[in-house]
């Protein structure tokens, strides 16, 4: 419940903003992290961005989610 | 060049067994509990087999980390009331769904025909809401502080909306209170804590303090990757080792000391904080967030009134001690016999991140 996924900011349109997580586009709201702006990575909660997060702290964190959380459900 | 993971966590590893092998404060011949209290940490210390890591002597506890898992019967019981009184249509994340109540849960209360449909966002029973005005729509606001400040941003845009048939029924609770309590509890041996990632990145570290200046327990705020779960857990040592508490932040990718105070202070505009009755744990004070009184107008509790019930908590279940991290669910008489994730007696197995589901699914007999 408590998950939340690393995400990159491709677009943003007032409250909402287009991101990218693991090659799937959606959209999400961004009221909660104010001042963000488009190529900022955020961790994304139940459609919501609730953190801006470090860019290279996030493609780390990105490999970590591929390799534990996609592959190995597999 | 970056190390893989698994030569971290033997680096790791080696360094937890020179702590458990020099004499300082940390015994290794003593039963170390570290209480980890967030349902995404019981996954993926179960997933991941963490515990096999670990000296023997380290004891990794589930404690009442799952929203779902420590909403009271009652709660459910009311909302059932509710769904069957008014002719509502109910949104409720998906987890909610089998939680049982007294007598019955929402699942059985949508196979006999009641409208009561799972989203992903609050945002989309508000947009069900503007689509169909001539329903009444109720959206069962259940999680931690890294979800009350969504339920904030819905509430506030249902007021600049101006929509009328919108309702917000609030399960909400905070953590750092839960933690005290158990800090407070006789019953509850707690040696430190993994606390959790999420929540902290809404609330920061301040909230936390209490435990080390108050209790003078280790805590660290640990992100899900076993590394840094383990690392969290000899960062722990450390503290005991060298006799400092403190509370350290492993998962600094997302949690800032401050975490999001912008997000903290739509909660703290919309919610107000009042007593609030945990599954397996009692009343814990302060630890739930109501609607302020400015927003009566979309308040489930006060639009749709329902007569008192009279709530049983299922007889045999010991949700309420593997809550508090007293009893694994292998102690219980019901796990794997009749409660069953296909089956399930309880929250804790109802839960995609109960710590019943989680031993279910992960851990072998032992």
């Amino acid at each position: 419940m408590c998950l939340a996924i690393p995400a990159k900011v491709l677009k943003i349109e007032k409250d909402e903003a287009e991101v990218e997580s693991f090659e799937v586009v959606k959209r999400i709201n961004i009221s909660l992290v104010p001042g963000i702006k488009a190529g900022d990575y955020v961790i994304v909660h139940a459609g919501f961005a609730i953190q801006l997060i470090d860019k290279d702290e996030a493609e780390i964190t990105r490999g970590y989610w591929k390799k534990y959380f996609i592959e190995d459900a597999e | 060049m970056k190390e893989s993971s698994e030569q971290l966590i033997k680096k790791i590893r080696n360094s937890i067994e020179k702590i458990s092998s020099e004499n300082n404060g940390y015994h290794k011949d003593r039963t170390f509990r570290i209480m980890e209290v967030c349902g995404t940490h019981t996954m993926a210390i179960a997933h991941y087999q963490i515990p096999q890591l670990l000296p023997e002597n380290i004891n990794l506890i589930s404690g009442p980390g799952c929203p779902v898992c420590v909403t009271a019967a009652s709660d459910i019981d009311r909302i059932i009331e509710i769904i069957k009184t008014y002719n509502l249509t109910v949104f409720t994340f998906g987890d909610m769904m089998r939680v049982p109540g007294s007598a019955s849960s929402l699942s059985l209360q949508k196979a006999e025909g009641r409208k009561i449909k799972i989203c992903y966002s609050p945002l989309d029973s508000l947009e069900y809401a503007k689509e169909n005005p001539g329903e009444n729509i109720m959206f069962i606001a259940i999680g931690f502080e890294t979800t009350a400040p969504l339920t904030a941003v819905l509430v506030k845009k249902a007021v600049s909306e101006k929509i009328k048939n919108f309702f917000i029924y609030s399960t909400h609770k905070i953590i750092p209170p839960a933690l005290k309590a158990l800090l407070e509890d006789r019953e509850v041996k707690v040696d430190a804590f993994l606390l959790p990632g999420h929540v902290s990145a809404i609330i920061g570290v301040k909230p936390y303090d209490f435990i080390s200046k108050i209790y003078n327990i280790p805590a660290v705020i640990s992100g899900f990757e076993p590394e840094s779960i383990i690392k969290s857990i000899l960062m722990i040592l450390n503290q005991v080792k060298e006799e400092k508490s403190g509370i350290q932040v492993e998962y600094k990718t997302v949690v800032k000391h401050e975490g999001n105070p912008f997000a903290v202070k739509q909660m703290e505009d919309v919610f107000e904080i009042k007593d609030s009755l945990w599954r397996g744990l009692g009343i814990i004070k302060d630890s739930g967030l109501e609607l302020k009184k400015i927003f009566n107008n979309f308040d489930a509790k006060l639009s749709f009134s329902v007569k008192e019930i009279k709530s049983i908590e299922l007889s045999g279940c010991e949700c309420g001690n593997v809550l508090k991290g007293i009893k694994r669910p292998n102690d219980c008489a019901q796990f794997k016999r009749t409660c069953t994730p296909d089956n399930p007696l309880g929250p804790c197995m109802v839960s995609s991140e109960g710590t019943c589901a989680a031993y279910f699914k992960y851990y072998r007999e032992n």
